[in-house]
């Protein structure tokens, strides 16, 4: 394969898919989803399952025909091609390696598919060995390794292609949570030594805004919103988008004069850049709301629940109509709250952001 | 060990129940075993110790034909069968849905049928279609009744597999006929085996088959020891009969070891 990394921009247009569920309706799992990704980035496509991400990678693949758009990478289209002649690769969540070869043999499948010499394929195992450091391992069957050992060797596999898209479908989603973050500051590590492109798919937020340079929220086969983890956590343009990454308290009610009423609580000061008017959703992450001190007092309200976190305290307050309100704070004034005692709630107003 | 505090095994007549089933499976083939070294010129009555039998077969060129016919069926079927039997489980693995169970439900029907009807269905077919009762009909006859068999196992070990493992040969570059050569064959190897020995046995053991649709020239071994005892059981029957009993058991056995020492060989290796 030619090494063109600067010409590998993926162009995702209009692409639709719809699958019959079991009774014969019609479900459709992509909706007109557009998205470009320039070459080197590493994107996550994050949704909860059966939001149409998954669907979106095996597009990619080649395991899924669309039905509407196009997919062109480095300016051709390939959504036409088959699976084995797309310059991309997939590392799947069951890792897929082939169970009556060794690792070695695994990487090398890749490569004699192709026409490159044997001296050639040797060079280019050991070198993704060592990219992986899977070196001792290389003569190993699959069965003789640890989930994370297997993770590492499909993660070879693929890179051993040179593909100008690198597809992982919930690579790490088998993994226990410490293993799991060891193999995320892997994959980063691994992701600026290849300058390739990386498309993964998960439905954990964190696991996204760990990885991603920018991350593409999915919901019901639409592509929602589409942002740097900053701009998605601190601007998110819908309500499924604030809740999906993050916590946050979400305000419905009008706003006149800078002044916030609704779901009983007011807020002043509230920012220039949302209008006045009736009927306006605004969002507010955990950490804007402080408790007993600030500048900007909400009022007094009722704590309904105290968990501790160990390096922070979530409170759970409830507004004079019951709505809920979530705040991070410090774990120092533990003491003095209790369950079914009332408050004083700030808040920062400059963090207040607003939803559609 | 600890008693457990009730299990089906204490109820009073299992124990003997099981025991005697024990007996009377394997006692006849005890009775055989030792008959065929009778010297009596009648099989049924003791006569003393003596291998003179096993000498009378080598000469008896009707048995050694019969033997010769079961093999060079059993043979090709066993080969044909697990052939056959591994394109139907694998395309019935891209099959989808009501597909997928029409399919199978064709394919496991004639696990139950009675024989007796696709014994005499076969030959109506053969004769209304102007078909000779010969070798290749035999053999026909043969594959039909295996493939059924023959999938099981295929089908079994398909299923085991994760069905990602063959996108992912494609996702790799793979056309689909090395994804078949290096991946699924391969993978399919020890079902092949299994499939085959499976069709192997049962079409040497086949009587009602073979009765129905074999011919002058294609009198197989099980038809021939049907004829022998219908003259008059001959000792002969018992040699034959224990001969068949000891040679797949030694092979078997052998079998066994081979793979054992070469597993035991592939985990030092890794050690």
């Amino acid at each position: 394969m030619v090494d063109d990394s600067g010409w590998a921009d993926l162009v995702i247009s209009g692409v639709s898919k719809s699958f019959r569920d079991p009774k014969g309706a019609e479900v459709k799992a992509l909706a007109e989803v557009s998205l470009n990704i320039p070459s080197g980035e590493f994107v996550v496509l994050l949704g909860p399952s059966g939001c149409g991400k998954t669907t979106l990678l095996r597009s990619i693949a080649g395991f899924e025909k669309i039905d509407a758009g196009y997919i062109n990478l480095g300016g051709t289209r390939i959504d036409l091609l088959p699976p084995h002649k797309r310059p991309v690769n997939t590392v799947f969540q069951s890792y897929a390696l082939f169970p009556h070869m060794t690792v070695a043999e695994n990487i090398s499948f890749g490569l004699e598919n192709e026409k490159i010499e044997k001296r050639e394929i040797k060079s280019r195992v050991a070198e993704v060995l060592e990219l992986v450091e899977m070196r001792a391992l290389s003569e190993r069957k699959p069965s003789q390794m640890s989930g994370g050992q297997q993770q590492r060797a499909a993660l070879a596999r693929a890179l051993a292609k040179k593909p100008k898209v690198l597809l992982l479908d919930e690579p790490l989603a088998a993994l226990d949570l410490k293993l799991r973050k060891t193999m995320q500051i892997e994959l980063k590590r691994i992701h600026r030594a290849t300058g390739t492109t990386f498309l993964f798919v998960t439905h954990d937020q964190n696991e996204a805004m760990a990885l991603g340079d920018r991350i593409a929220v999915f919901n019901s086969g639409q592509l929602v919103q589409v942002g740097t983890p900053f701009e998605i956590y601190t601007a998110p343009t819908t309500e499924f988008v604030a809740n999906f990454i993050g916590e946050s308290t979400v305000l419905t009610g009008s706003i006149d004069s800078r002044t916030f009423t609704g779901e009983g609580v007011k807020i002043q000061q509230i920012p220039n850049q949302i209008a006045d008017g009736s009927a306006k959703k605004i969002i507010i992450r955990p950490e804007a709301f402080s408790l007993f001190s600030g500048k900007n007092s909400v009022g007094q309200l009722r704590i309904k629940e105290i968990i501790f976190a160990g390096d922070a305290l979530e409170v759970l307050l409830a507004s004079s109509t019951g709505h809920e309100v979530r705040v991070k704070s410090d774990v120092s004034i533990l003491a003095q709250l209790s369950v079914g005692n009332e408050v004083e709630l700030f808040v920062d107003a400059a963090q207040i952001g607003q939803i559609n | 060990m600890r008693q457990r505090a009730w299990s089906v095994s204490n109820l009073p007549i299992i124990r003997p129940m099981g025991v005697s089933s024990l007996i009377f499976l394997y006692l006849p083939l005890l009775t055989v075993l030792i008959f065929a070294f009778n010297k009596s010129e009648d099989a049924t009555t003791w006569g003393g110790f003596s291998t003179r039998w096993f000498s009378t077969i080598l000469d008896n060129t009707d048995l050694i034909r019969s033997a010769k016919v079961s093999l060079s069926i059993a043979i090709p079927c066993a080969l044909i069968a697990a052939m056959i039997a591994a394109g139907l489980a694998i395309g019935m693995g891209r099959a989808t849905g009501s597909v997928q169970n029409v399919l199978r439900a064709l394919v496991n029907a004639p696990l139950v049928l009675p024989e007796i009807v696709t014994s005499v269905g076969t030959l109506a077919f053969f004769s209304q279609v102007g078909i000779p009762l010969r070798y290749g009909s035999l053999l026909f006859a043969h594959v039909v009744m295996c493939v059924p068999f023959a999938f099981l196992p295929i089908r079994s070990r398909l299923r085991d597999f994760d069905e990602n493992i063959f996108e992912a040969a494609r996702d790799l570059g793979a056309s689909s006929f090395r994804v078949m050569t290096k991946i699924s064959i391969p993978l399919l190897i020890p079902a092949l085996l299994s499939s085959g020995l499976l069709s192997f046995i049962i079409s040497m053991d086949d009587f009602l088959t073979s009765l129905f649709v074999s011919g002058p020239e294609t009198t197989t071994l099980p038809i021939y020891i049907f004829g022998l005892l219908k003259l008059g059981a001959s000792p002969e029957v018992n040699v034959i009969a224990a001969l068949l009993l000891i040679i797949p058991t030694l092979g078997l056995l052998v079998g066994i070891t081979w793979t054992a020492t070469r597993r035991r060989s592939n985990e030092a290796r890794h050690q």
